[in-house]
C-alpha cells in the first residue's frame, strides 16, 4: 500500500512540474513571442487577452497594424480618462486562427478604474468600434496582412 | 477589415436623398411583395400638399375627393410619436371641425412642429406632393371622422408611396434630421510617403429592426408606440430616420446606409420581421394567419398608447387586412374561428413603464376572456400537439363595438361556453407570496392536493380584482391532452363569479389559465358558463 501510495505521489510531482514547464514555456511565449498584438489571436481572442498598453507597445516597436488599432481606439479615450491602459482590455472578436478581419474591436475597462477580482457583480463598461476603409477606396495594405 | 459606405453627418444631405431615391427606385421597379396591388387607385380622405400653387409659405389640407386619381398623385405618410402632453415644447397642430375651412385655405408654417416640418421637407426632397399627417388629416374632435379614418389606416399607410418615420423623436420638438456622430479618421504615412488611411466609429446597433420586439426602446421612441408599430408593419416600404443612421425597411428588404444590417442579422430569412409577415400574408391558410397574428400580436402587445383604449383600435388596421372569412368574425383581438382555444392566451410580462405589474386598465376596453382587458406583453395560444381533444364548446359570443370600426373599439361582450368544469379553492403560495400573481389552487376533495396557479392580475387585497384567499373559483376546461409530454393534463380557464351580479346564474371573469392534473379531471360537470 506504502508503495501504491509513493508511486502516485510520484506521478502527481512528475505531472506538476511538467505541467508547470507547459505554463513556463506559455508564458515565456507570450512574454517573448515575435507576433504582436494584432496577429497573436489567442492573445486578443480568449481570457485574459491583450490590453490597450499591450497594442501602444506593439505600435511603439513597429508594427503599423497594431498603431491604427491603438490610434483608432484613442479617439475615445475621453471616456476612460484616468485608468492606465494596462487596464483597459481590447479584443478583435472577428479574427480566428485563420484568417478574418480587423472590422470590430471592443474596448471594456472596469467603472471606476477597479481592478478585476473576479467577480460577476463586477461592471465592465463596454465600447464597440468599427474600422473600416472607404468602400469606394482600395483596401489599405496595412490589414491585409503586408504590415507583418 | 471590411469596406464601408461612410455615414455622412447630416441626414439633410444629398447623399443621403440620393440613397433614398435609390431604395425607393430598386423597390418600386423589382420588388414583387411591395407592388403587390395599384397604388394609385386609393387615396386618404384628407391630404397635406406640400407645393401648393397661390401658397408662398406654408402648406394647405386638400379633399382628395377633388383629386383626379392618376398615377402622379402619390403621397407619402409620416409615421410620429405625439409624446405626453407634459412633455412637448410646442403643442401639436390638429385639424378641428372649426379649423378645417381654415386649413383647407392655408396651414402657416410657424404653426407645424419641428417633425412635421421635417417631414414636409422630406416629401419635397423626394418629388412627392403629398403628404398624410393623422394630426392633420384626421378630424380630431369628430368621433366618426376618427373613426372611419382609423378603420382606413390599413390603406391609408399600406398605399402611401413611402412612409416616413420620425424614429428618433419621442414628440414633435424633436425633428426627423439631426448630426449624426461621425467616423474619426486614421492616417499613416508609410517610408514610401504612402498614406493609409482608415476609419473608426463606435458599431452601429441594428437589433430593433431584426426582432419584432426590442427590449431596449431608448434610442428609437416611436418603436415603443403601439401606433406607429401598426404603421410600420402595413407600410409597404419605410424609411425610418434612427440615432444613427436612415435605415430602410420594405417587405423586401432591410437595408441601412452603413451596409451592415445584413451581416449583424440574417435579414434575408426569417429574422426580418416586416419580410416575415409580408410573406404570411401572400398566405391564404388560417393557420399561417393565426400563427402570423400571434407572432404580431405579442409585438404589438410590448408597445406603449398615450391613450389606452386605442389599444384594439392601433390595431385595427392590421386586423382588417389579415382577415379572411375563413377565419371568422373578429372577436375582442381574437379570431371566432379559433375559438374556444384562443381563450387561453396569457400574459408574459408587464409593459416596461409598469413597474413591472401586469395590471387591468383603469376603464372597460374589453371582456375579460380578451387580452385587451390586460396590460401585458400577450403570447396567443395555438395547440400543436396532435393528442389533444378540445371540450369546450362555444354557444355564443357577443362583441359590442363603440364605433363603426368593427377591429376598434368596443362597448361590451360576453361569450357563453358549454364545458367539463370543476370548483377550486383560491390559496395563497407561501413559497413565492412575495411574487405577485402566484397562487395556489386547492382541490375541493382533497385539501392537500395543491396546485400553482398564475394569475393574470394580483387578486390581492386592495387591488380591483380583489378574489379572497379562500373563495371557490370555477375550472373551465377547454383542452384535454393524452400524449406523454403532458401527461394527460387539461388546459383551462380559471373564473370568479361577480357575486353582485343579480343575474340567477351569475356572470363569470376570468382570472387566468391553469393547467389542470389529470386526477383532478375525474369529478367534473359540464355545463353553460357565461364570462364577461
Amino acid at each position: 500500500m506504502a508503495l501504491f501510495v509513493q508511486s502516485i505521489k510520484n506521478f502527481l510531482g512528475k505531472a506538476h512540474l511538467k505541467i508547470a514547464g507547459v505554463v513556463n514555456d506559455l508564458s515565456k511565449s507570450r512574454t517573448q513571442s515575435t507576433l504582436c498584438c494584432c496577429a497573436d489571436v489567442p492573445r486578443h481572442n480568449f481570457w485574459p487577452y491583450a490590453s490597450l498598453h499591450d497594442f501602444e507597445d506593439a505600435a511603439q516597436r513597429g508594427c503599423t497594424r497594431c498603431w491604427m488599432i491603438s490610434t483608432g481606439i484613442s479617439k475615445y479615450a475621453e471616456q476612460w480618462k484616468g485608468i492606465p491602459s494596462s487596464e483597459v482590455r481590447v479584443g478583435i472578436p472577428g479574427r480566428n486562427l485563420i484568417g478574418g478581419n480587423l472590422s470590430e474591436i471592443w474596448v471594456r475597462w472596469l467603472d471606476r478604474g477597479q481592478r478585476q477580482v473576479w467577480e460577476p457583480a463586477e461592471r465592465w463598461i463596454k465600447l464597440d468600434l468599427e474600422l473600416y476603409y472607404d468602400k469606394g477606396a482600395l483596401p489599405t495594405t496595412i490589414f491585409d496582412g503586408s504590415a507583418h | 477589415m471590411r469596406p464601408r459606405a461612410n455615414v455622412p453627418v447630416s441626414s439633410f444631405s444629398d447623399t443621403c436623398f440620393n440613397t433614398i431615391n435609390a431604395w425607393i427606385d430598386k423597390c418600386s421597379v423589382s420588388h414583387s411583395l411591395c407592388n403587390a396591388g395599384n397604388e394609385h387607385l386609393f387615396l386618404p380622405t384628407r391630404l397635406i400638399d406640400v407645393s401648393p400653387e397661390n401658397c408662398e409659405s406654408g402648406v394647405r389640407l386638400v379633399e382628395t375627393a377633388n383629386l383626379l386619381l392618376d398615377e402622379s398623385v402619390k403621397y407619402t405618410a409620416l409615421s410620429h410619436s405625439w409624446g405626453l402632453k407634459e412633455q412637448r415644447i410646442k403643442p401639436i397642430p390638429k385639424t378641428r371641425k372649426d379649423s378645417l375651412p381654415k386649413r383647407l385655405d392655408h396651414v402657416p408654417w410657424e404653426e407645424l412642429t419641428q417633425t412635421f416640418q421635417d417631414g414636409i421637407m422630406v416629401a419635397r426632397r423626394l418629388g412627392l406632393r403629398y403628404i398624410w399627417i393623422d394630426a392633420l388629416c384626421i378630424i380630431q374632435d369628430d368621433k366618426d371622422d376618427f373613426a372611419m379614418q382609423a378603420k382606413q389606416m390599413a390603406e391609408i399607410y399600406g398605399r402611401a408611396h413611402l412612409v416616413i418615420s420620425a424614429m428618433r423623436a419621442a414628440t414633435g420638438d424633436v425633428g426627423i434630421f439631426h448630426h449624426r456622430p461621425g467616423a474619426h479618421t486614421v492616417s499613416r504615412t508609410d517610408d514610401q510617403g504612402k498614406v493609409s488611411t482608415v476609419f473608426v466609429k463606435q458599431r452601429l446597433v441594428h437589433n430593433d429592426f431584426i426582432t419584432g420586439e426590442p427590449r431596449d426602446f431608448k434610442t428609437s421612441p416611436l418603436f415603443a408606440r403601439a401606433w406607429c408599430f401598426q404603421e410600420r408593419l402595413l407600410a409597404r416600404r419605410v424609411v425610418h430616420f434612427s440615432q444613427n443612421e436612415i435605415v430602410w425597411e420594405c417587405n423586401q428588404e432591410l437595408l441601412c446606409e452603413c451596409n451592415a444590417i445584413r451581416i449583424d442579422s440574417t435579414a434575408e430569412t426569417g429574422s426580418n420581421f416586416k419580410r416575415r409577415q409580408a410573406l404570411a400574408m401572400q398566405d391564404s391558410s388560417v393557420q399561417v394567419r393565426h400563427r402570423t397574428w400571434y407572432d404580431v400580436l405579442r409585438a404589438y402587445t410590448a408597445r406603449s398608447l398615450t391613450v389606452e383604449s386605442d389599444r384594439l383600435p392601433a390595431l385595427s388596421g392590421f386586423a382588417h387586412r389579415i382577415a379572411i372569412p375563413e377565419m371568422g368574425r373578429y372577436c375582442a383581438g381574437l379570431w371566432e374561428q379559433q375559438l374556444p382555444m384562443a381563450l387561453l392566451w396569457r400574459g408574459l410580462r408587464a409593459l416596461p413603464e409598469k413597474d413591472g405589474r401586469i395590471e387591468r386598465p383603469d376603464k372597460y376596453h374589453a371582456p375579460s376572456w380578451a387580452w385587451p382587458s390586460v396590460q401585458a406583453v400577450i403570447e396567443g395560444y395555438i395547440s400543436y400537439l396532435k393528442d389533444s381533444e378540445v371540450v369546450a364548446q362555444v354557444l355564443e359570443v357577443k362583441c359590442q363595438p363603440a364605433t363603426a370600426d368593427p377591429f376598434g373599439e368596443l362597448a361590451g361582450g360576453y361569450i357563453v361556453l358549454n364545458a367539463p368544469v370543476l370548483t377550486a379553492v383560491l390559496q395563497q403560495d407561501e413559497v413565492r407570496a412575495s411574487e405577485e400573481r402566484h397562487y395556489l389552487l386547492v382541490n375541493v376533495h382533497d385539501e392537500d392536493d395543491r396546485q400553482p396557479f398564475l394569475a393574470d392580475v394580483s387578486l390581492a387585497e386592495g387591488y380591483p380584482e380583489h378574489v379572497p384567499l379562500g373563495s371557490q373559483v370555477l375550472c373551465l376546461i377547454i383542452e384535454r391532452f393524452y400524449n406523454y409530454v403532458n401527461a394527460n393534463r387539461a388546459a383551462c380557464l380559471i373564473l370568479r363569479q361577480d357575486h353582485a351580479s343579480d343575474s340567477e346564474a351569475g356572470n363569470w371573469y376570468r382570472i387566468g389559465t391553469f393547467n389542470c392534473p389529470a386526477h383532478w379531471l375525474s369529478k367534473v360537470d359540464r355545463r353553460e358558463v357565461k364570462i364577461l
